[in-house]
Order: C-alpha cells, then sequence, then structure tokens
C-alpha cells in the first residue's frame, strides 16, 4: 500500500508563471474578511458534518462579540459548557515593573512599561493581569487546551509539568507583551524530571511552538525572599523633582518682586519734592521718569526750610507698603527721612500709565508661564510620589505574602523561563510514541446501542495529559474511532456526547473490551446523569473511574 | 533546483530583515515587501508536496493570508523570517491534507542532486539515488520531510533546522541516519 503519490521530473514552472499568480490586494481582503469564528476548531475536526454544523452554530451563540476581557481563542473550546479553569486578576500599574504571585504560589516578574495595544500604543496607567495554570488531567481537560502537538505531519502529545495563561487587558481590549520586553515566570510544578521543555500555544498557526528548555528550581535552593523590587520611580528621583520646584518657587518668589507699580496721579493739596533716580539702583522706578516725589499720608510734616538745603547724600529706599519709599536726607550730622510716593502729573502720568500697561502685560504672560511651569512640576511630583507610595506598597505585600508562604515556597518545585507573547505556556516533554497503540473501536451505551461524540479523550493516570481523540476510520462502511492507547495501561476514556453529556469507560471496562476482543472492539460508556458542576466534582469522577476495580 | 540562496543571509541581512517584519507590524501594506519577497518560494514548497497546482496557488494564498493575520504576534528568534512562513505552509498543507483527504505528493527529479553528491562521497551515489526513489514510500512521513528538504528542495542543514526547529546538527544526524538505512538496503537488494 503506498500512501504518497510520486511524480518523476515532473515539468518544473517558471518564476514568471508564478509571478502572475501573485496578489497582495486579495491577501489583504481576505485576511481583513476572514472572521476569527468561522475557523475551525480542532475539537470537530473529522467529526462527522452534522456535528461540526451543531458545533459552529453552537460556538457562534456562545462566543462573544467583542474581544472584552472574558474572551478566549476558537481555538481553545473547553469540553464542558460553563466549567472552565478561572482566571486570577491583578490590577497593576502598567509603567511600574512588579511582581505577582499566584494562588498556586507561582511568580511571574513584570517589566516596567511592558505591555503594549494593537496600534503598538505602550500601555500607560491601570491595566488588569490575569493568570491562570493547569497542573492536573482536570485542569487541561476543562481548560480544552490542546495536547497534540504536530511536527510537520508527524502528530505527538505533550505531557506537562504545569501550564500557565497568561493575558492583559486596558479597557476591555487585550494588549500584547513589547517586542523587546520578556515577562521572567516562575511556575510551580508537581514535577522534578529535568527532560521538559518549554512550549508556547500558537493561536495563529494551532500548535504548540517549541521555545526551549526550562531552568529547574528544587526544593533546597529557595527564592529570594529579600529581592529587591525593581521600581520605576524611586525616592532618589522624587527629591530631585522636589528641589527643582524648591528652586523655581524661590526664583518665582523674587519675580513676583519685579511687578510693575502702578503709576499714582499727584494730588494738588500735597507738598511734593523732585529727584533725579538712577534708575539701575531702582530698576522699577524707570517707568517714573520726570517723577514727583509726594509726601505720604502718615509722613512726618516736612521743614519748609529743609527744601533750601543742598543735601550731602540722599538715599531712597523700599518702605513698607506697596507703594512707600523712605526718602533720606543727610547734611554732616543732620539727618530727615519722609515716607514718600512717586506720583505724576499731566501728560507724564498719561505717558507713566501707558509704560505701565506694557510692562504689566508682559510681566503677567510671565507670571501665567512661570505659574505654569509651577504646577506642571508640582503635579508630575505628586504623580511620582503616588507611583512610589504603589510600588513600595506591592514591595510590602510581596515580602509579606513570600514571608506567609515561605514554608510553602521551600517545599514547591520551580520551572523557571522567559515570556516574549502573551498566551498560554507549557513545561511539558512529548510522550514517546513507542509506548502508545491505536484501537479501532465501535463506540456504544451500556445498552449496545451506537453513541456519537462531540469529542473524546484518554486520560492516564501516570500522565500529566489528556489525549483528544478526534479521528475516525471507516473500515467496509462502518465507522470506528481511532483511540490511542498507552501500552502500559492506566487509562480511562472521557467523553461528551451530542447531548452535551459525560460518558465514561473505566480502566477496568477498557482494560476488558481490549483484552476480550474477537474481531472488533466495542466501548460501552455509562452515560453520567450525575450533574458535574465544578472541577471537583470532574475529578472525583475521573478518579473513581481510575478505581473502579 | 539549485540550494536556496534565501537562506544564506549574515545576522545583518536578518537583522534589516526584522526591520522589515517591524515596518509590517506597525502598517499590514508594508507586508507586501515580504509577500513578493517569499511568495514565489512558499509556492514551490507548497507545489512540491502537491499535486495539483491550483490547490498549490490557493493553499499559498492561504499561507499569506494567516502570516498577515499574525504579523502583529510575529517573535523574533535570530533566525529568517522564511522559516515561520515555512512552518505556517506545513500547517496549512497538513490541514489541507487532513480536511480534504488529498494525497500527499513527492516529487523527484531523477538526477542525483548535488547535495547528495556532497554528503556522501561514493561510486555508488547514483544507485543509492536510485534506491530512495524506489523506497522513499516506505519512509516515515518525518523522514521524507528531511530527505524532501535536503535533496529535493536543496536546502542546506541551517534553514532545515530553523523551519523543523531543531538544531543544524540534529538535521544532519536524522538525514545521515535515512541515508545508512538505505545504504543497508542497497547492498541487499
Amino acid at each position: 500500500m503506498n500512501k504518497y503519490k510520486i511524480n518523476i521530473d515532473r515539468d518544473i514552472i517558471s518564476s514568471e508563471s508564478i509571478a502572475q499568480e501573485r496578489n497582495f490586494a486579495a491577501v489583504q481582503t481576505e485576511a481583513r474578511i476572514k472572521d476569527p469564528l468561522y475557523t475551525k476548531t480542532k475539537i470537530f475536526l473529522n467529526s462527522v458534518a452534522i456535528l461540526i454544523t451543531v458545533a459552529v452554530v453552537g460556538y457562534l451563540l456562545y462566543s462573544p462579540t467583542n474581544q472584552d476581557i472574558d474572551d478566549v481563542t476558537s481555538f481553545i473550546v473547553p469540553p464542558i459548557n460553563d466549567i472552565n479553569i478561572s482566571f486570577q486578576e491583578f490590577q497593576l500599574e502598567a509603567c511600574i515593573a512588579d511582581t505577582i504571585i499566584s494562588e498556586r504560589g507561582s511568580r511571574v516578574i513584570i517589566p516596567a512599561n511592558a505591555f503594549a495595544d494593537t496600534t503598538n500604543q505602550i500601555a500607560k496607567g491601570a491595566i488588569i493581569f490575569k493568570v491562570r495554570e493547569f497542573h492536573n488531567q482536570a485542569d487541561i481537560f476543562l481548560s480544552g487546551i490542546p495536547m497534540g502537538y504536530d511536527s510537520l505531519a508527524n502528530n505527538y502529545t505533550l505531557e506537562s509539568a504545569g501550564m500557565i495563561e497568561l493575558r492583559a487587558f486596558q479597557n476591555g481590549k487585550e494588549l500584547q507583551l513589547v517586542p523587546e520586553k520578556e515577562l521572567e515566570v516562575e511556575l510551580v510544578s508537581d514535577y522534578s524530571d529535568n527532560d521538559y521543555n518549554v512550549y508556547y500555544l500558537d493561536e495563529n498557526l494551532e500548535n504548540w511552538q517549541y521555545v526551549g528548555k526550562d531552568s529547574l528550581i528544587l526544593p533546597n535552593k529557595t527564592l529570594p525572599v529579600d529581592e529587591p523590587l525593581e521600581v520605576a520611580i524611586n525616592n532618589k528621583d522624587i527629591l530631585e523633582l522636589q528641589r527643582r520646584l524648591d528652586s523655581i518657587i524661590t526664583n518665582n518668589q523674587q519675580f513676583r518682586l519685579t511687578e510693575p507699580i502702578k503709576p499714582q496721579k499727584a494730588l494738588a493739596d500735597k507738598w511734593k519734592i523732585e529727584l533725579d533716580v538712577i534708575a539701575e539702583d531702582f530698576p522699577e522706578l524707570s517707568v517714573y521718569e520726570g517723577t514727583n516725589w509726594q509726601f505720604a499720608d502718615d509722613a512726618l510734616v516736612p521743614d519748609i526750610q529743609d527744601a533750601d538745603i543742598t543735601w550731602d547724600d540722599i538715599i531712597i529706599s523700599k518702605a513698607g507698603g506697596s507703594n512707600n519709599y523712605l526718602l533720606t536726607v543727610k547734611k554732616g550730622s543732620k539727618e530727615k527721612q519722609y515716607t514718600v510716593n512717586p506720583v505724576y502729573t499731566g501728560i507724564a502720568y498719561a505717558d507713566a500709565i501707558n509704560n505701565y500697561e506694557n510692562k504689566f502685560n508682559t510681566y503677567k504672560a510671565a507670571r501665567a508661564s512661570r505659574r505654569q511651569e509651577e504646577a506642571n512640576l508640582l503635579a508630575a511630583i505628586e504623580a511620582d510620589k503616588e507611583k512610589w507610595r504603589l510600588s513600595q506598597q506591592r514591595a510590602m505585600s510581596l515580602r509579606t505574602n513570600i514571608n506567609n508562604n515561605k514554608g510553602k515556597l521551600d517545599r514547591d518545585i520551580f520551572r523557571r523561563f522567559s515570556v516574549s507573547t502573551l498566551g498560554v505556556w507549557n513545561c511539558d516533554r512529548i510522550i514517546n510514541t513507542n509506548r502508545v497503540k491505536t484501537v479501532n473501536a465501535l463506540c456504544a451505551d451500556k445498552n449496545g446501542d451506537a453513541m456519537v461524540f462531540k469529542s473524546l479523550y484518554v486520560i492516564n493516570k501516570n500522565r500529566n495529559t489528556v489525549l483528544q481523540s478526534t479521528s475516525q476510520v471507516s473500515i467496509d462502511d462502518v465507522l470506528y474511532y481511532r483511540v490511542m492507547l498507552n501500552k502500559l495501561g492506566g487509562d480511562i476514556i472521557i467523553g461528551i456526547n451530542i447531548e452535551d453529556k459525560i460518558i465514561v469507560l473505566s480502566e477496568r471496562e477498557l482494560n476488558y473490551a481490549v483484552k476480550s476482543a474477537k474481531e472488533e472492539v466495542v466501548f460501552n460508556f455509562s452515560v453520567i446523569d450525575k450533574e458535574v458542576s465544578s472541577k471537583m466534582d470532574f475529578k472525583k469522577l475521573y478518579e473513581n473511574s481510575f478505581n473502579a476495580n | 533546483m539549485t540550494i536556496s540562496q534565501i537562506h544564506h543571509k549574515s545576522p545583518k541581512t536578518i537583522d534589516q530583515e526584522y526591520q522589515l517584519v517591524k515596518a509590517a507590524q506597525n502598517d499590514t501594506a508594508k507586508f507586501e515587501v515580504l509577500y513578493d519577497r517569499y511568495y514565489e518560494a512558499i509556492f514551490r514548497f507548497v507545489y512540491q508536496r502537491l499535486d495539483s497546482k491550483e490547490l498549490a496557488f490557493d493553499i499559498t494564498q492561504q499561507v499569506f493570508v494567516k502570516a498577515l493575520q499574525g504579523i502583529k504576534k510575529y517573535k523574533f528568534k535570530g533566525v529568517p523570517f522564511s522559516a515561520w512562513l515555512y512552518r505556517i505552509a506545513s500547517n496549512e498543507l497538513n490541514t489541507s491534507f487532513k480536511q480534504n483527504k488529498l494525497i500527499r505528493t513527492i516529487n523527484i527529479e531523477s538526477v542525483t542532486p548535488h547535495t547528495l553528491k556532497e554528503d556522501i562521497d561514493e561510486e555508488s551515489l547514483d544507485d543509492l539515488w536510485n534506491i530512495l526513489i524506489e523506497q522513499i514510500g516506505t519512509l516515515a512521513a518525518s523522514e521524507i520531510t528531511l530527505i524532501e528538504m535536503r535533496y529535493m528542495e536543496n536546502r542546506p542543514f541551517k534553514e532545515i533546522a530553523d523551519i523543523l526547529d531543531i538544531t543544524e546538527n540534529n538535521a544532519k544526524v536524522k538525514v545521515y541516519r535515512i541515508l545508512d538505512k538505505l545504504k543497508a538496503k542497497c547492498k541487499t537488494l
């Protein structure tokens, strides 16, 4: 029997002929219009046509229309409606490096600014990071994550030492990892063998992709509990910003002193004197060219004879009050002081007001700009202080969590690997094909009536995997299910029938069916009428099937 | 057929190509450069495993549709972008074999390939090639994949390793084991 068609020296197609078929616009159009809802789900491959129709319609009815937080890929289909492995959610600040510890004790170390949206914009602010883990057959079965590994037409089954699914969302939209960022995962494992590899479930290719080896952390190698937490903002940065703000505030206070003073009109009934003012010493008085100095209301009454004295020295200094100056005149030991105000008369007043308004407008604009700069810096400091506070809070919580769980962490085995893209990651190894055998079986209920399945799975008590059997073979017009069993035994078969009921073939029944078969193997399944509504219910069900001897 | 030049790339060229990939990740219209570059190679890869030219064009189209849909999730691993495309092509072919019950085709040239001459320095080279042609249907699928890539598509071991996600050394070991098996058959016939 030849499974291949062999052509020898077939005509070669020219490059020109191939190039004529190129049509990138058609590829773009098809890529755009292809709705993932219409893509195949592996669970139904090779099933009869009517089942495929039912399954796809069912999926369309239940699938969410938007990519919301609970969205799952169409490729991963949980076999039992309403029971799935739930996610644990963490609210994180996208711009702060962080470490989360799952309920099982696995750690995910997340660098700062690691997430981006679909347009490659780096996410800022609060995000939701979701984690779920799969450690045993119940987890694997209920999640619907396929354990088949297709390596260029060679089909293998993967046996897991632990799987983890990581997702991130912001405002209900799924995020992805920034290309140059990686998460570090330390996955709790129940297995200490070092021949497991790391695979990533490529949901686009609908296949596992080999990534590399994990690194094993055995129980005697305890985790560093005092590991410093990397934070994007530290206290030093905040202090530096604070110093900058203080300096700006001081400058602004000095700047405020240069506010132009509104010219005052001279009053006819007040005493006045005329002085020449050196503008460099009193720059704010430069607007007072041609100024008259009018004695202030509360000033000493001037002695009229003082006007005839040639004084040796005149000192003008700022006095209390917005427009008061202290005029000191000296001659020998004689010294007098008057409180005066600069004032204007006539055209000089109009000019001074004009000049003042121009200078005040410039000052006002500069003041607004300085106030804005001050406010911005203050807001930045407050934001950074908040980030720092959150990171400290997280660090404290992490340390508390580690300390509280220290005994537990010391006992666990961890598998460490780097994650370059969000999704499902698996530490697993390929089951040697020499250890499995294929059986073509007829499937029926206890009464011998033929059964039709949506899906059929083999669970082995010694192997941490779930093997999905979807292929069928027609021999003399009879449809047989091709089921892969372990040569050393220890298998049970669990399926979901067309009525969405769980059906089970226990280890004892399976062994008997295979051993007693004369011409053909017949599996007589039990239909489980009892409601299975939780992971615990399901776990009990399959554990009892192993023990039912 | 000559050795595929597409895979003979320096790290610098691979990096330059990655810049094209990054551009396509930001703007899918820029994927056209990669489409034009690899269209023929992917078509020939697909057609090598099929009997129908029309079907090979259809599957090639699907490979690029899938690649375009998945380009944002592509992660650079230091190997040529083509390795990723070949993997998508393999998956598309396998899906077609399963879903459409297509017969896997092996297209062979009767002239002894130069890659075989590179790998084995023996006088009975042509005999070995003829035995291989006769016996190829008896090989396992994974063995056919390796023989096909090395001697029918004349791919360097490095490229085979990248496509199959194995080490170059492992690719060599596997191919030489198959040749040893065939040589043993050659002696008994």
